[in-house]
């Protein structure tokens, strides 16, 4: 009788302290920063903080999922505060929303779960879907100075080759 | 033309007439035509070196010898070949600018009897070898400037981008001021 009062016991206490780690109604404001500059550059970096506020109080531990499939930890930042960063090489790097999809550790056990089963990853609920507006990098001008010189003074060079031949003409 | 070199010629039994025809022929340049010439063949040749400071980063001091070697050499070859190519064109020139030239020296005169037909061909002759003269020379000058330049460009930009910028500076700028005296001295067949 009383090992089954203790196992009810430690049961509730399981339950009670899972419900307690559990964001509940969960609030996101996001800021992005994104690398401006990459002309001397092989990789630009995006960089997604966002704070967020749960109904219980608690501050889980985060992991995202970029649309790629890729899962990583979140940083924790600050008091609610996350941050996720990502890199991406200059050539497939292009401005937009990335939807990362934000999962507690209970979700991500369920995430492996489903990884491990063959079951279908986004069928798994998240706690929260994040977007993280990305901004394309400036990766130089279009037409290189040294092109622009070198066609004006072709340009120049043949109009004197030419005025050369018809005086000599 | 140099007075005293006009004398010279006379008292060698040239007439003034037969000794402006001979201007119009000669490959020889006034000392004013000289001095334009290696001005802007120095100014020319020494562009580039700004170019290779602040593009290409090289060190003015370090590097300083070649750059001085450098744009001497340029210089030179570059005043040889403006010489050259004046001596080539003058003469067409004069023949295309002669209708011009008589034109003008006609309306000029006029109908003043005290100028006497050889005087009237003498300043024909004379007016026509100025003109060819200054033309000849300012175009010399912007032919090769624009040829200097536009290779100078295209093999330190694009020949030679993976060059160091030494081995870059002295390529292009021997290349191209050799390239255009050597081939300010070719002929034409005809």
């Amino acid at each position: 009788m009383s090992r089954n009062l203790i196992a009810a016991f430690l049961v509730c206490l399981c339950a009670g302290v899972t419900f307690a780690t559990t964001c509940t109604s969960p609030k996101v404001s996001v800021t992005s920063f994104s690398t401006q500059d990459a002309t001397i550059l092989t990789q630009v970096a995006h960089v997604g903080e966002f704070s967020l506020s749960c109904g219980n109080n608690v501050q889980p531990n985060l992991f995202a999922e970029f649309p790629c499939g890729k899962i990583v930890p979140v940083a924790k930042i600050g008091n609610g505060k996350y941050q996720v960063s990502w890199t991406k090489e200059i050539k497939k790097s292009s401005g937009g929303n990335v939807v990362l999809r934000l999962f507690d550790e209970e979700g991500y056990a369920s995430v492996r779960k489903a990884q491990r089963d063959g079951d279908n990853v986004s069928n798994v609920k998240s706690l929260v879907d994040i977007t993280v507006a990305t901004k394309g990098a400036y990766k130089g001008p279009w037409v290189k100075a040294e092109l622009v010189a070198a066609l004006v003074v072709g340009g120049i060079a043949y109009f004197a080759f030419t005025a050369k031949s018809k005086v000599q003409g | 033309m140099g007075s005293g070199k006009q004398q010279k010629v006379q008292s060698s039994g040239f007439t003034k007439e037969e000794e402006l025809l001979l201007q119009d022929f000669s490959r020889n340049v006034s000392t004013k035509s000289s001095a334009l010439f290696y001005a802007n063949a120095f100014i020319v040749s020494a562009i580039p070196i700004w170019l290779f400071w602040r593009v290409h980063n090289m060190d003015l001091l370090s590097s300083g010898i070649f750059f001085v070697l450098l744009t001497g050499a340029s210089t030179y070859l570059m005043a040889m070949a403006y010489r050259n190519i004046k001596f080539q064109i003058k003469h067409k020139i004069a023949v295309r600018r002669e209708d011009a030239v008589t034109r003008e020296i006609n309306r000029q005169i006029g109908d003043d009897k005290k100028v006497t037909r050889k005087e009237k061909d003498e300043r024909i002759l004379w007016k026509k070898n100025e003109v060819a003269d200054y033309e000849a020379t300012t175009f010399s000058i912007f032919y090769n400037n624009s040829l200097f330049l536009a290779i100078i460009i295209f093999i330190s930009f694009f020949l030679l981008k993976n060059s160091s910028p030494l081995v870059n500076y002295i390529f292009s700028i021997g290349l191209a001021s050799g390239a255009l005296a050597l081939f300010s001295t070719s002929t034409q067949a005809n």
